[in-house]
């Protein structure tokens, strides 16, 4: 990989400075919207490929590779025959608050779409249009799934 | 949720998914190990958007007389080839339904080309009635021969339908699921009665999960219900799609909202030729059957649109392409399916059990010119009653009578509007004679011990209905050509039920 490749629109000059910077981020969405940690850097490896493969031609290589991540979990969600997903499957994970337990357990219920809004509103801290956009569905559909998901939560922290 | 305690939710989930995410620890390794080219394929390019194809546009209607067929426009102007929305078109709810030429458009600008035709069975379509059987017989006894029957569409506004339209939803080139839409005759209030009210688009809603349906209210005081179905590919469930769709045409008629497209595949009257049926038709056992059928497209299929008939005929199944233009799918059940455009304009499709050796079968395919196949066709229903003498629609619901053109058989349908029903809980029945009915009076039994009594070519005023020689508390109310009453207190015990005209017992018949 040479240092003269094109400019990222986030200050990522290279796709090495991209990768060491995004990488975990990556990770960490795709754990959250898999709840599976072994998968998780394998998934965010593979958008990265991705984004390396085009490099030269993204303007935003960090929504590109969010849209891989989240490819790549549907993928890997589809290959799991549409199971609910056990959080607690996520490997060795560290002691975790209430509040996170009842977030992981209520994440692991959501349907995919649900979840993917929830994490992109959330955790990711996209606005409504923005995440209508990346996920390709109208902004109403998006406050409604915030509205159901944030719904389910409401009653889980209670 | 109040709104503060909708914000304080926020916050909690924010913080929380942060501390979540932290719980996850990337491999280290990968930072220094990130050579492209060593990861699996699962990323992607970003999502695109989801399509709507209209898959069936089926009743049509218009705006005034009787079994008048109204045509779905098909020559509306193709969508521009970067939309991502695209098709769709339903029916303008009305008071009178028919049936009418149903089909599956696609989109004209998609980048597959058309399948083609050198390599299909025959290079030009049939030109005359066909039909597809098999041979020799994969089970015994081939039990029927079934055809669509054109007249049994007419009671469909007696039955609560104003209109109906079903939609395919497209992703990322795939066929990932269909939606229907039913204009309903339902009153909004009496539908949505004891649900939770939202508001989609600014209209009035109910998202019921149960259903995989929205429902809405129309403008005409109605109710609109938007029912989805979701192949196991897809990335949404069946609800979420019906509620995407809902946001998409809210009100609208499809074809007004959405840029619908040459239709490409006709389901219902046209174009819908006999389906033939083998193995045991016993109810329990309907998956059992092998059924094959024939049916004419309004055009030739591009391969996208027949890998979409293919997957919706198989409602999702997974889907192989085996031969130029041939698809066969797995069932969620089991049950095999096989497409194949076998000309230009004709398409065939089998039904078979789990385990059927379909390419066998699909070899044993034969083709033959109706007339000269030896079989029988027994249309799916035959009821001789196109002639329509009454009709009503009281505030309980719509009732209609109709007669056969001698005069020997009569029908009576009925919908009856119930608290919490998108739809209405409809029934029919047909009484035929040697001799012309000649009884104006017509009690029906309903469901939930309900007794519906009409009474043709009377006006209201002169018609008085007892029970054990009590007048019936009920209102009797005119119609178009009769008046009815719906009796719906205790019905059960009563001994007697008497019509009078003019104060004159009258004979009450079946219908």
């Amino acid at each position: 990989m040479e240092e003269s490749v094109a400019l990222g629109d986030e200050g990522e000059r290279t796709f090495d400075a991209f990768f060491a910077e995004r990488f975990d981020e990556l990770s960490r969405l795709a754990f959250l919207l898999t709840g599976a940690s072994a998968v998780a850097d394998e998934i965010a490896q593979d958008a990265c490929e991705e984004v390396f493969r085009r490099w030269e031609h993204i303007d935003h290589p960090r929504a590109y590779a969010r849209s891989a991540v989240i490819n790549g979990a549907r993928a890997w969600g589809r290959r799991r025959t549409r199971q609910r997903i056990n959080m607690e499957q996520a490997g060795s994970v560290p002691a975790l608050d209430a509040d996170t337990i009842a977030v992981r357990n209520v994440l692991g219920d959501l349907p995919q779409a649900e979840r993917e809004v929830l994490v992109l509103r959330f955790y990711d801290d996209l606005k409504v249009d923005d995440i209508a956009r990346e996920l390709g569905i109208p902004p109403g559909t998006v406050k409604s799934h915030i509205h159901r998901g944030l719904t389910r939560m409401h009653k889980e922290l209670s | 949720m109040t709104d503060q305690s909708i914000t304080a939710t926020e916050a909690r989930v924010r913080a929380a998914l942060h501390r979540l995410a932290e719980s996850h620890r990337p491999d280290p390794d990968l930072h220094r190990a990130n050579e492209p080219g060593t990861g699996r394929q699962t990323g992607g390019p970003p999502p695109s958007r989801r399509r709507w194809l209209l898959a069936v546009a089926s009743i049509a209607v218009v705006g005034a007389g009787i079994f008048a067929v109204a045509l779905v426009p098909n020559d509306v102007e193709a969508p521009p080839t970067d939309s991502a929305d695209t098709i769709v078109s339903t029916p303008e709810p009305g008071p009178t339904p028919a049936p009418v030429p149903t089909t599956v458009p696609a989109p004209a600008p998609t980048t597959s080309a058309p399948a083609p035709v050198r390599e299909l069975r025959f290079a030009e379509p049939f030109d005359e009635p066909m039909v597809a059987s098999l041979e020799p017989d994969p089970a015994l006894p081939e039990t029927s021969a079934l055809g669509y029957d054109p007249t049994a569409g007419h009671a469909e506004w007696a039955h609560g339908l104003d209109g109906f339209g079903q939609v395919w939803s497209i992703s990322n080139n795939e066929w990932v699921g269909s939606v229907s839409v039913l204009d309903g005759g339902v009153p909004w209030e009496i539908a949505s009665e004891g649900k939770t009210l939202t508001e989609i688009s600014g209209i009035d809603a109910v998202v019921d999960e149960s259903l995989s349906a929205v429902a809405l209210r129309l403008p005409n005081g109605r109710t609109r219900l938007i029912q989805g179905f979701a192949s196991e590919q897809s990335d949404i469930t069946a609800t979420q799609t019906a509620v995407e769709l809902a946001e998409e045409i809210g009100t609208n008629s499809i074809e007004s909202t959405l840029p619908t497209d040459r239709f490409v595949l006709p389901i219902g009257v046209a174009g819908r030729g006999p389906v033939v049926q083998y193995g045991d038709r016993a109810p329990a056992n309907t998956t059992g059957l092998t059924q094959i059928g024939l049916e004419r497209l309004e055009r030739t299929p591009t391969d996208d649109e027949l890998r979409w008939i293919a997957t919706a005929k198989s409602e999702g199944g997974e889907l192989e392409q085996i031969g130029p233009g041939v698809f066969e799918a797995t069932m969620s059940g089991g049950q095999l399916s096989l497409v194949e455009l076998v000309s230009p304009l004709d398409l065939v499709w089998i039904l078979a059990p789990a385990g059927t050796d379909m390419s066998t079968l699909r070899e044993s395919i034969v083709f033959e010119p109706l007339d000269q196949s030896g079989l029988s066709l027994q249309p799916l229903s035959a009821d001789p009653t196109t002639v329509e003498v009454a009709r009503g629609e009281p505030s309980w619901g719509r009732w209609q009578v109709a007669t056969s053109s001698d005069g020997t058989c009569r029908s009576l349908d009925r919908a009856v509007w119930a608290a919490g029903a998108y739809s209405a809980n409809a029934s029919g029945s047909t009484s035929c004679n040697p001799d012309p009915i000649s009884s104006s009076a017509i009690c029906s039994a309903l469901h939930d011990g309900l007794m519906l009594v009409v009474v043709v070519g009377v006006d209201a005023a002169r018609i008085t209905v007892e029970l054990d020689g009590q007048p019936v508390a009920q209102p009797i109310e005119n119609g178009d050509g009769g008046a009815a009453v719906l009796l719906n207190d205790g019905i059960a015990d009563v001994n007697r039920l008497t019509v009078r005209i003019d104060g004159a017992p009258t004979e009450c018949g079946p219908a």
